[in-house]
């Protein structure tokens, strides 16, 4: 078992003696073919790590249509979302194959996360590394449809020069998203960031851009976009409390998504060393800040799904004319 | 805030719609997943029966009684097979300044006008706003308006801006109806410094076309004062199949995307499961177009 998380593409950045402890803490499960680790829709519980055996993720789409997902199986890990939010089950997952492996229970994992353990912070990092790389996918796969309904389709922004903010803290006591975060965080944040006031229309960062930075938004709202030929297809709006960056910040590549602002727009910048710095630290208000940061990347997660589930449903549903537009 | 629920397709029994799933509209009212607040003052509908006597004209229903103890519409309703459906619940601040009558439950239709329209939303300032919107309202409109509520003007600036308002419209010219209204309160907020966030999710049928507008000014300028834990009463969600029933135990849409005729859009899931349910994007519009027995479904950018 040990040797099959050794080379999990998702868990082998954990340390021998951080994998030793999971393994540890971790049920077994083990599953027959044909029958259902999870449905949709239900109550996420645990998380699972496949060790032998395939499993068939699945979701449903209009006109209650399953659509397989992906074929994992050992080494891979489902059900990451239950030790990220608090969200139901966003696909079901039954066995193709007899299966076994690790089950993860949530009260337990954050039993031993409030405990300090340190394998829990090595691993809660892994899965959102994880969720921000299945973002990514997702989002290639939008980019890479050539069918798309060009009315739903923005015209290119207009850059615009942003101003400074000053005194941000008091903003922060409206985020209930960030309410964990309390006015040291508050204002402990603001003190390593910038905070800018963004004109409504104005271009944040471009597709693809290299940079390395968290985007807190305070007030108003940005919209993240994928450019096409004939202008910009909006996949994310991100309200007060909601961050954008993150997937580039957990795996270095380039941004698979621009940035511009829906509204006049209040944002907090911080610099990717302070990520990192903040990351697997302990602190309680690094602690604060990436638990927000863990239920931003399900939230992407969703939202890039049902973006893709909106394209190839809507598809199916006008077929039947031929692809005719109003 | 208030919530609303829109229907087009294959006839259903109204008591599928209103009453039956688990968060059924109905339901919504004390128990809404998405509102944290009651919708209490009052129900209202327009409903489509191709069967009925011009069956172009909708039946219409609004009361301010509590719909949940409404026994005449419960008994209405399983009876009443319905192609499309507008309905609404509506919810307002627990205040003696709000105004509950029978003018100001939605859908609001004009007499002679076909589209009807239901609001989910409020717009900031709308005391200080309104007359500035006037001028963009057609005469016999202004007369016809008869509440107090934000949303019967809303509706009077669409309807005014149709080319022929006495008529089934395009899809086309209903959306560039909503551009135009909006556009318009835009314009007024900002002459009157109004940057506060406002929602102007609308939705809008007249039994062959249906428009579900999800659109909020200011989005996220909220008072530092108000908490917001989440902007989630501020979306919208639909879904489509072929077969709308009880099914495996779950009131759902079956029968495969491809195979769809029927859609349903509403402020919320109507059920706790919202696995075959698709949010209607920000700064959007979905436009349902009737073509004979098929539906065909398109989202708009809604730039204004």
């Amino acid at each position: 078992m040990g040797a099959v998380l050794r080379t999990s593409e998702h868990l082998s950045r954990l340390a021998p003696e951080a994998l030793a402890e999971l393994v540890q803490s971790a049920d077994r499960f083990t599953i027959r073919r044909g029958d259902v680790l999870f449905r949709q829709g239900m109550a996420a519980d645990a998380l699972y790590i496949v060790t032998s055996g395939a499993l068939e993720i699945s979701t449903r789409i209009p006109g209650d249509t399953a659509a397989t997902v992906s074929i994992i199986g050992p080494g891979d890990v489902v059900g990451e979302f239950a030790l990220l939010d608090d969200g139901l089950r966003s696909a079901g997952v039954k066995a193709i194959a007899d299966s076994e492996g690790l089950r993860v229970p949530k009260s337990r994992f954050f039993a031993l996360l409030a405990d300090g353990k340190p394998w829990t912070l090595e691993l809660i990092d892994a899965l959102r590394c994880l969720v921000a790389l299945r973002t990514r996918a997702t989002l290639a796969r939008i980019g890479a449809m050539t069918r798309y309904d060009l009315p739903s389709l923005r015209a290119p922004s207009q850059s615009s020069a942003f101003g400074d903010t000053l005194d941000a803290v008091p903003l922060f006591a409206s985020l209930g998203r960030l309410a964990e975060l309390g006015a040291d965080g508050a204002a402990q944040l603001v003190s390593h960031g910038t905070c800018l006031t963004i004109p409504r229309g104005a271009s944040v960062s471009a597709f693809e851009s290299e940079q390395g930075m968290l985007t807190l938004v305070l007030r108003g709202a940005l919209r993240s976009f994928l450019p096409r030929r004939e202008g910009l297809e909006q996949v994310m709006v991100h309200g007060p409390g909601e961050m954008t960056g993150l997937v580039g910040l957990f795996d270095g590549a380039r941004q698979p998504l621009g940035l511009e602002a829906a509204e006049e727009t209040i944002v907090l910048q911080l610099h990717q060393t302070l990520f990192e710095e903040m990351r697997r630290s302990a602190d309680p208000i690094a602690l604060a800040l990436f638990t927000a940061i863990g239920r931003q990347l399900v939230r992407d997660q969703r939202r890039a799904n049902r973006h893709l589930g909106r394209a190839v449903s809507l598809e199916q549903f006008n077929q039947h004319l031929g692809g005719s537009a109003i | 805030m208030c919530r609303i629920l829109s229907y087009m397709g294959t006839p259903v029994l109204l008591d599928h719609l209103l009453y039956a799933p688990d968060s059924s509209l109905l339901n919504q009212t004390t128990a809404a997943q998405m509102l944290s607040m009651l919708n209490l003052a009052g129900f209202g509908m327009a409903a489509w029966d191709p069967s009925s006597y011009e069956p172009h004209v909708p039946y219409r229903y609004r009361t301010t009684q509590v719909a949940v103890f409404d026994r005449n519409l419960k008994e209405l309703a399983g009876k009443l097979r319905v192609g499309a459906l507008l309905a609404h619940i509506r919810g307002v601040p627990m205040t003696s300044t709000v105004q509950v009558n029978e003018q100001n439950v939605h859908p609001f239709r004009f007499h002679g006008v076909p589209l009807a329209m239901a609001h989910n939303g409020d717009l900031a300032g709308f005391r200080e706003m309104r007359f500035g919107l006037l001028p963009h309202v057609r005469p016999e409109f202004a007369q016809a308006i008869s509440g107090s509520t934000d949303s019967e003007w809303i509706y009077a600036l669409v309807v005014s801006a149709l080319p022929d308002p006495g008529v089934i419209n395009s899809p086309e010219a209903i959306l560039a109806a909503i551009r135009s209204a909006l556009a318009t309160i835009r314009a007024v907020r900002e002459r009157h410094g109004i940057t506060r966030s406002s929602s102007a999710n609308l939705m809008f049928c007249d039994g062959v076309n249906l428009v579900a507008v999800r659109y909020t000014f200011d989005f996220g300028r909220f008072e530092a004062s108000q908490l917001q834990g989440t902007t989630d009463f501020l979306s919208m969600w639909y879904t489509f199949g072929a077969d709308y029933g009880l099914h495996d135990g779950e009131w759902k849409l079956t029968g495969g995307a491809a195979q769809a005729d029927s859609i349903v859009v509403a402020s919320e899931p109507l059920t706790r499961d919202f696995a075959t349910w698709i949010e209607v994007p920000e700064y959007a519009a979905l436009v349902v177009r009737s073509d004979g027995d098929r539906r065909y479904a398109q989202i708009h950018a809604l730039d204004v």
